[in-house]
């Protein structure tokens, strides 16, 4: 169920509604609960059962290994936790990967390919509650919290319908101690949170699928067409986009939290305003970035064993981040590139630190922004022809257009007024912004959001991006 | 072994980390969603009301998931489908109420606007479910570019990918039915328009042309001819057909006068002998209506009318002789029911006021003459 649909709008209105009738905490959370099953059974109801399997199995385990004095058997519950759950995801989207790469090496030896073959569809979110899930029973085994939730709460916390799908990766120690006391949302928590439900389909509906998605979709799906300004375009668009639509749903996530009394962590922190890839990545998908810091980089010793060992160790942390995204070359080339810039840049930053005044500061977010951008040509492009048919277009000195002049136009100031803003808000929130307009002026503004949003609906539909992973 | 109990100072803390919520005491403002809802609301009344003033009205928007239940639909009904595939032309000129009245069959509408039939055709000819009887617009273009990838293809792929639909409300299920509830009732979305297309091109534009089609939840199509300018809506349907139709390497430029179109018209060369790709697609269609046949469904080619520089066009470009009476004589060995209206005097009169579809008072009429004609109701 999308939160940008017809679907999700009256389930929502029914569950709020229900939500605010109901005064008994525990009748509330199994609301909840039964809701987020729903929410998830909407789009496949068979994969529901993947999903209690595995909070089932989790719960089980950590609550054993809190028990558990030996230190050999927590580590084979551990073990088990980390194989069931990434054994679970490793099948899903990597399974037909590791297939064709067998059935190519059986024929490399002459061997004929009578491979079984099963055309897996993936649960989607599963990436995104398998990291919530685990975090939990890694937490547990390091002693940093308790495995004392019920089945019912714990449950609840996996499966919250608003960080399900797509995150942001909520762990344990957020949310699980939000369902001890009974809480409501006070109506300043409703009134934002619907405020940044309006501001994420805005950003999803407006920013990302009517002024950068069409010009996207069109660039890398012929890049021979085009020279450098319309490939430029198309390059900045889907930097724009993979923004807006994922920054758009995680301030829905958060809102929608928020109108039922729950907090959510930051996902996303003005990262097109990052001064170097570190800052980025402290300000990009926060929730999956600490995720992996705290239980991959960190585990693999961090930054504390000299700098070829964290070097090495911020490469396979990237890697990793990338294949994270799906069993794709080109997610394995932009986690490589990431995990060099961040090796790179902390040899130089060790060297010659960045000034913290002056124009120094402007020039070092376009770099980044500009690497970034870059960057996610590989992450876009659906294969190494499509990459190369991208640089090849960013290099041709092709000044005729194919594409509107007006959709061009819209692209570069779009993409620029996203920079000039997120630069002057950068150490700010959406918060700040809004703290300081009167009623009439955010009235106005909130407004002005839900036209667009009516005026750019009845286009091509496209579901999330982050979805897909 | 064991392992060192819980050090408290570890423990990670409750979330008071960076969020919308630790900030919440800078934004409390209880009134301005309201407002803003009210805000968007009054703008949305008032471009619908302007769309109203001008004559547009919420129509149904066709879609793939609408074609998908009719196709179903055809299923069901067993023999009694009677079935029309093609495009705009069967769209606008078949009138379901005519042929449920008129006849013992139950109509349903499969043609796709702007689209060649064959993808449609050979859908049903493969699907052993489907027992009813077929009623296909020809156009030469479509026999002979067999496999172009267009909405016919699109909407045929996306019901072959659907999964069959169960009992339970799943979001595809859900999604499609509330959206089409939505858009049917707003004039906004008005003939597949996009409310962003609506107000630029419908409310802000003072030469708009006027709405002078409506789609049906039966997917059928009508057109209001004395809504639009005559005779430039006719020229620019007669340019528009000139230039998207298949053109020779040496044919005629895209026109931009009457005059000039006059001279396009005239300059069209008209082939000497049949197409070998037009002869490969009567084959084709050959094979589907035999496939048809085995398990006791039909299939009916029927010419539909035309008028003016449209019907001008056609004859140069696919001259009766070279096309319609070699599919004709084909299709009858099989054999096959064709009709072609222009030989039918209870349906030769009919005109297209736009050179292409019939207007709205003239369906119902040439649905009865045609369901007689085919032998399909009682002659009066």
């Amino acid at each position: 169920m999308l939160f940008n649909s017809y679907t999700f709008a009256v389930f929502f209105v029914v569950l709020f509604a229900l939500d605010r009738a109901i005064g008994h905490w525990p009748t509330r959370k199994a609301l909840l609960l039964l809701a987020s099953y729903l929410f998830y059974a909407a789009w496949n109801p068979l994969y529901v059962f993947i999903l209690g399997g595995s909070t089932g199995l989790d719960w089980w385990l950590a609550r054993a290994l809190d028990r558990a004095e030996g230190l050999r058997l927590r580590k084979a519950l551990l073990i088990l936790s980390l194989v069931a759950n990434l054994g679970l995801l490793a099948f899903f989207k990597y399974w037909t990967l590791f297939m064709d790469g067998l059935a190519a090496l059986l024929l490399g030896i002459g061997q004929p390919d009578a491979l079984p073959r099963h055309n897996l569809l993936l649960p989607v979110g599963i990436s995104f509650y398998t990291f919530a899930s685990l975090s939990y029973t890694i937490d547990v085994y390091r002693r940093k919290v308790r495995a004392d939730a019920s089945l019912p709460d714990y449950a609840l916390f996996v499966s919250f319908f608003p960080h399900l799908v797509a995150g942001p990766i909520v762990r344990a120690y957020q949310f699980l101690p939000q369902l001890r006391a009974p809480r409501r949302a006070t109506s300043a928590q409703v009134e934002w949170g619907l405020t940044l439900l309006i501001l994420g389909l805005f950003s999803k509906a407006v920013m990302a699928d009517f002024l950068f998605a069409p010009v996207v979709d069109t660039v890398f799906a012929d890049p021979a067409r085009f020279g450098t300004i319309e490939a430029l375009a198309g390059v900045i668009a889907f930097s724009g986009q993979i923004y807006y639509d994922f920054a758009g749903y995680s301030l829905c996530a958060i809102g929608l939290a928020l109108c039922f009394g729950f907090e959510f962590p930051d996902n996303f922190r003005y990262p097109y305003a990052a001064i170097g890839l570190r800052d980025f990545w402290r300000r990009w998908h926060i929730s999956l970035s600490t995720w992996i810091r705290d239980y991959l980089y960190f585990s693999l010793g961090g930054s504390r064993s000299g700098p070829w060992r964290n070097g090495f160790n911020l490469l396979i942390t990237m890697t990793l981040a990338g294949l994270w995204h799906g069993a794709s070359p080109m997610f394995l080339l932009w986690g490589l590139l990431h995990g060099a810039y961040l090796a790179a840049e902390r040899e130089l930053a060790a060297r010659c630190p960045l000034p913290a005044t002056g124009l120094l500061p402007v020039l070092g977010m376009l770099l980044t922004v500009l690497l970034v951008t870059l960057t996610w040509i590989p992450f876009r492009a659906p294969d190494l022809a499509t990459l190369l048919g991208v640089l090849g277009a960013l290099c041709a000195h092709d000044t005729s257009l194919k594409l509107d002049a007006l959709t061009l136009l819209g692209v570069y100031l779009g993409f620029s007024a996203t920079l000039a803003w997120q630069w002057h808000w950068r150490e700010g929130s959406p918060e700040l912004a809004f703290g300081h307009l009167r009623t009439i002026p955010r009235a106005t503004l909130l407004g002005a959001c839900l036209l667009l949003i009516f005026l750019c609906s009845g286009g091509d539909e496209r579901t999330f991006i982050y979805f897909q992973f | 072994m064991t392992t060192p109990a819980p050090d408290p100072a570890a423990t990670l803390p409750t979330a008071r980390e960076a969020s919308a919520c630790t900030r919440l005491g800078l934004v409390v403002d209880a009134r301005a969603v309201a407002l803003a809802l009210l805000i968007a609301a009054c703008f949305i009344a008032v471009i619908e009301l302007r769309l109203h003033a001008r004559g547009f009205r919420p129509t149904v928007l066709d879609s793939p998931e609408l074609w998908a239940h009719w196709r179903r639909e055809a299923n069901a009904l067993g023999e009694n489908a009677l079935v029309f595939v093609g495009a705009s032309r069967m769209q606008l000129g078949i009138d379901p109420a005519t042929v449920t009245r008129t006849t013992p069959l139950a109509p349903v509408q499969l043609a796709i606007d702007a689209s060649f039939p064959l993808p449609v055709l050979e859908h049903m000819a493969d699907d052993p479910g489907f027992r009813g009887h077929v009623i296909m617009d020809f156009y030469p273009a479509a026999v002979t570019t067999l496999d172009r990838d267009d909405e016919a293809a699109r909407y045929v792929r996306q019901f072959a990918a659907q999964r069959p639909p169960g009992r339970l409300p799943t979001f595809d299920r859900t999604e499609p039915w509330l959206r089409d509830r939505v858009r049917w009732s707003l004039a906004s979305y008005a003939d597949g328009a996009s409310p962003w297309q609506s107000l630029w091109l419908r409310v802000l534009t003072p030469a708009a042309t006027p709405a002078y089609l409506v789609t049906w939840p039966d997917r059928s199509r009508e057109a209001d001819y004395a809504l639009v300018p005559m005779p430039d809506f006719a020229l620019g349907r007669a340019m528009r057909h000139l230039e998207t139709a298949p053109r020779d390497h040496d044919g005629p430029e895209p026109v931009r006068t009457l005059a000039e179109l006059d001279a396009a018209v005239a300059s069209i060369r008209s082939p000497t002998a049949t197409p070998p790709e037009f002869l490969a697609g009567v084959e084709r269609i050959a094979a589907l209506a035999r496939r048809l046949a085995e398990r006791g469904a039909t299939l009916t080619v029927v010419q539909m009318p035309t008028s003016g520089y449209v019907r001008e066009i056609d004859r140069r470009r696919f001259p009766r002789a070279l096309f319609w009476d070699v599919l004709a004589a084909r299709l009858r060995e099989v054999p096959v029911t064709t009709l072609y209206v222009a030989d039918v005097p209870t349906l030769a009169h009919f005109e297209c006021p736009d050179g292409s579809h019939l207007d709205r008072r003239d369906r119902a009429a040439f649905t009865a003459a045609l369901m007689q004609a085919l032998g399909l109701s009682p002659a009066p």
